[in-house]
């Protein structure tokens, strides 16, 4: 006799298992450049 | 746990003035989590790599450099909205640059350039908690009072910081721009999931509540006998983790009587890696 799991599993700390493997592009209407760095003083 | 590696941009180097190089010294960062540790390199040797010599250099330069590595899955967002990228910086998958205007963090606890630069920097997010987000900032290289290595930085900073990224020689903002909450951000491609991974659990379930069901496989319970309750109140195994059907699983290692059976992640498992 066997029983079907009912219990709800929750993601091991660290780690969300359901984001997708390649980052998300975003949807916004995208620029063609991003500025480049300033001098920074040491 | 996170592969992060810290390179600052006061290296040294001889290429261009170091001062110029954070986009540079956080491109280091960035390759050494989307090698997964395989590419450990500076920010002068970065530098060198864009063949560009003159004024700063931008996230375009530093994707360039990527593709070199053979690293071509990462996302330019130019921009993307913050409300996103704190998500997934949190699920510990992803690390990014971040373009910010150094004028909101001047003069805070994280300024590493002691009050003296309000211009545009690039930092690198390894990772985050609920209120503050894990950064490398090139500048932090413990000279005189200056910050040493990562700190926790308050995601309500980071934004405000994000936002202030001066976009050119107008002053305007990225805020002005877009309106609040845009970044500019570069995010590796995503930590691999490994299938099988070992794990010490300790299972520790108060009185009063269903302790642990054990599985003879995944989704198929134990069957209770006289002897043997199926479930687990309190112990420790060593164990490998698998994923199943979306649901991750333990399967307990070993030669006791319950070798072999499986469990599921709940509340009252705590998991270390082996």
């Amino acid at each position: 006799m066997t029983d079907i799991h009912d219990e709800p599993a929750e993601p091991v700390e660290g780690y969300v298992d359901d984001l997708p493997d390649e980052p998300p592009a975003p949807t916004i209407p995208q620029r063609d450049e991003t500025p480049k760095n300033d001098e920074a003083p040491e | 746990m996170t592969i992060e590696r810290f390179v600052t941009q006061f290296d040294g180097c001889t290429y261009c003035s170091a001062g110029l190089n954070c986009t540079a010294a956080t491109e280091a960062m960035w390759l050494y989590r989307a090698s997964q540790g395989r590419v450990a390199t500076t920010a002068c040797h970065v530098r060198s790599l864009t063949g560009d010599k003159i004024d700063g250099t931008n996230l375009e330069q530093a994707q360039g450099v990527s593709a070199h590595y053979g690293i071509t899955a990462g996302q330019l967002w130019r921009p993307g909205t913050f409300d996103a990228l704190v998500p997934l910086i949190r699920s510990g998958r992803y690390g990014a640059h971040l373009q910010v205007g150094y004028s909101v963090l001047a003069n805070t606890p994280y300024d590493c350039f002691e009050g003296r630069f309000r211009g545009g920097h690039d930092v690198y997010l390894t990772s985050g908690g609920i209120t503050t987000g894990r950064v490398g900032d090139p500048g932090a290289d413990g000279r005189r009072s200056v910050p040493q290595g990562w700190q926790d930085i308050p995601w309500t900073l980071l934004r405000r910081a994000a936002g202030a990224l001066p976009l050119g020689e107008s002053g305007l903002t990225l805020d002005q721009d877009f309106g609040s909450g845009h970044v500019y951000a570069y995010l590796t491609p995503a930590d691999p999931i490994p299938a099988s991974s070992e794990w010490r659990v300790t299972i520790s379930v108060p009185k009063g509540v269903p302790a642990v069901a054990l599985y003879s496989k995944p989704f198929v319970k134990v069957v209770p006998t006289d002897t043997d309750s199926g479930r687990i109140r309190s112990t420790a195994y060593n164990c490998k983790r698998t994923k199943v059907n979306g649901y991750w699983w333990f399967q307990i290692e070993g030669s006791g009587t319950n070798a072999g059976r499986y469990f599921t992640p709940n509340a009252y498992t705590k998991a270390v890696p082996r």
